[in-house]
């Protein structure tokens, strides 16, 4: 392992004099990259070591074991994500546009890491109580997030609702994960909304902020937000101070 | 409230010749589900391991086990573990689909009653049949990726049982297509989430709200929140007729089946959507 640790790591694109992805880190992104080719019980610690650039000692030197590996990259590409979700929702005034912006980085992000969406979005499903735990509650914060769009809108709405669409949209996005389709999330912006709005504000006003959704990613004006995190996401790992 | 088993399934056929329901464990399969030959009897085996003890750990060992079969009877007939779980799968979709066609298609005039009917008819089944219900539901995603596409073609049927709710809509208003995928998709979600919890006989009590959220993207709030209301009276009164009927019939049998038929002294949850 020693030569290993003289080994200077790999430079990533996009860092701009940032510090170099760390070992740990590049086992992050190898345990994504070697999930998503053999799924949660076909990634070995070797292929994930292998994947990584590194020795299984250099592995172990991070991670107790595979489960470990998985969860930190869970947690880290969460985090991530929320990161950007909130600073696009804070960018922007009103509850639909917050909503609006919030989903549209969402998707954005899931778009453009699609290893990390399948690591977060199918595989927990196959890896065991812990990663169902974190689903779970990935979830709800994703409901309570809906929660807050809502303007005091329609208590009278049952309960129910909120985690549906919530799940709803979670199983849309993890069927378009699922059929490689990653790259085409951004589409669903206008149908989520709809489905958000159209209990709170009626099907007419949902309607209304779906077309002008989607006119806006259209039109390449999706916000400045949404085009920010669409650009940066890829890289946001590397520079994520710049972020928050 | 709703009769807790509206509609009984007619798993691998003469369920309905056999009156009495025998005590079973938690995820035990009914004694209805007749078994014919060795075949269905590995299929009903695979069906209340996997219900245990979750499709990954379990083995061919385990279903041969419960199914009383050698390896080798197992191995005439399937190629392996995942091909028994397909088949068991297939079997009772096909059945659940077609009881919740049934209903649908029988459920009346107005499509927010069909809704209602088939969306009764699939609580109602996933309840009575806790294993199965794991099995179709939450087992299925770990299953691989043939299992995930079978999943697939039942989402894709209830989806279509949604896709004349964008003729309902508001004039002016298009519904988006993709709006009947996360209404199937968040159903789907809500009762993984109550199966993982073991809570399979709470789903009966959700059909209320299930029904809102199903109707809301396409009638709006109003609408929904009256369908939702009027379809539980018709369920209340449907439940006291029959519970008339077969004290009239034979009070003993009504005395023993009562609460096998309604969840007694419950009323109708308090949340329950008001007009405005």
């Amino acid at each position: 392992m020693g030569h290993q640790q003289g080994t200077p790591s790999p430079q990533l694109p996009g860092t701009r004099g940032a510090p170099a992805r760390s070992r740990r880190g590049l086992l992050l992104d190898a345990v994504a990259e070697v999930v998503r080719e053999h799924g949660y019980h076909g990634a070995s610690v070797s292929r994930i070591a292998a994947a990584a650039g590194v020795s299984r000692n250099a592995f172990y030197e991070h991670f107790a074991n595979k489960e470990e590996c998985f969860l930190a990259a869970y947690d880290e590409s969460v985090e991530e994500a929320l990161r950007l979700i909130r600073a696009a929702a804070r960018a922007d005034d009103g509850w639909e546009r917050q909503l609006e912006a919030g989903v549209a980085a969402f998707l954005a992000y899931a778009a453009s890491r699609p290893a990390r969406a399948w690591l977060c979005i199918v595989e927990p499903l196959a890896a065991g109580p812990r990663a169902l735990a974190r689903r779970d509650a990935a979830l709800r914060a994703f409901a309570a997030a809906l929660d807050r769009c809502r303007d005091g809108r329609r208590a009278s709405a049952p309960s129910l609702l909120t985690e549906l669409v919530a799940g709803g949209v979670y199983e849309v996005v993890y069927r378009r994960i699922l059929a490689g389709r990653a790259a085409s999330l951004p589409e669903l912006l206008p149908a989520v909304m709809y489905v958000w709005l159209a209990p709170l504000a009626g099907p007419e006003r949902a309607a209304a902020a779906a077309r002008a959704a989607a006119r806006r990613q259209a039109g390449g004006a999706a916000g400045p937000p949404a085009l920010a995190i669409a650009a940066t996401a890829g890289a946001v790992t590397e520079q994520d101070t710049d972020v928050s | 409230m709703f009769p807790k088993r509206v509609y009984r399934p007619d798993v691998l056929a003469a369920s309905n010749r056999t009156p009495q329901r025998l005590p079973r464990g938690r995820h035990g399969l009914p004694r209805r589900f007749i078994v014919h030959n060795q075949r269905e009897r590995m299929l009903v085996a695979v069906a209340e391991a996997v219900a245990e003890q979750g499709y990954p750990t379990t083995t061919v060992a385990d279903i041969i086990a419960r199914a009383r079969l050698s390896r080798r009877t197992f191995y005439e007939h399937f190629a392996d573990k995942q091909e028994c779980f397909l088949a068991a799968y297939d079997t009772v979709v096909e059945q659940m689909l077609r009881g919740i066609r049934h209903a649908y298609e029988h459920g009346g005039r107005r499509w927010t009653d069909r809704v209602h009917a088939g969306l009764r008819a699939f609580v109602s089944y996933l309840a009575a049949e806790p294993a199965f219900a794991r099995m179709c539901i939450v087992e299925v995603v770990a299953a691989g990726p043939e299992a995930r596409s079978r999943r697939d073609a039942a989402m894709r049927t209830f989806i279509e049982f949604l896709e004349p709710g964008r003729e309902q809509a508001p004039r002016g208003v298009v519904v988006p297509p993709l709006a009947g995928e996360i209404v199937v998709g968040g159903i789907y979600e809500v009762i993984y989430a109550r199966l993982l919890r073991d809570a399979a006989g709470d789903l009966t009590e959700l059909l209320p709200e299930l029904l809102y959220c199903a109707l809301v993207p396409y009638v709006g709030h109003r609408a929904a929140a009256r369908a939702v209301r009027d379809a539980q009276a018709r369920d209340a009164a449907a439940a006291a007729r029959l519970a008339a009927d077969a004290q009239a019939e034979a009070p003993t049998a009504a005395a023993a089946g009562r609460d096998d038929a309604l969840v007694p002294g419950e009323e109708p949850p308090a949340d329950d959507p008001p007009a405005r």
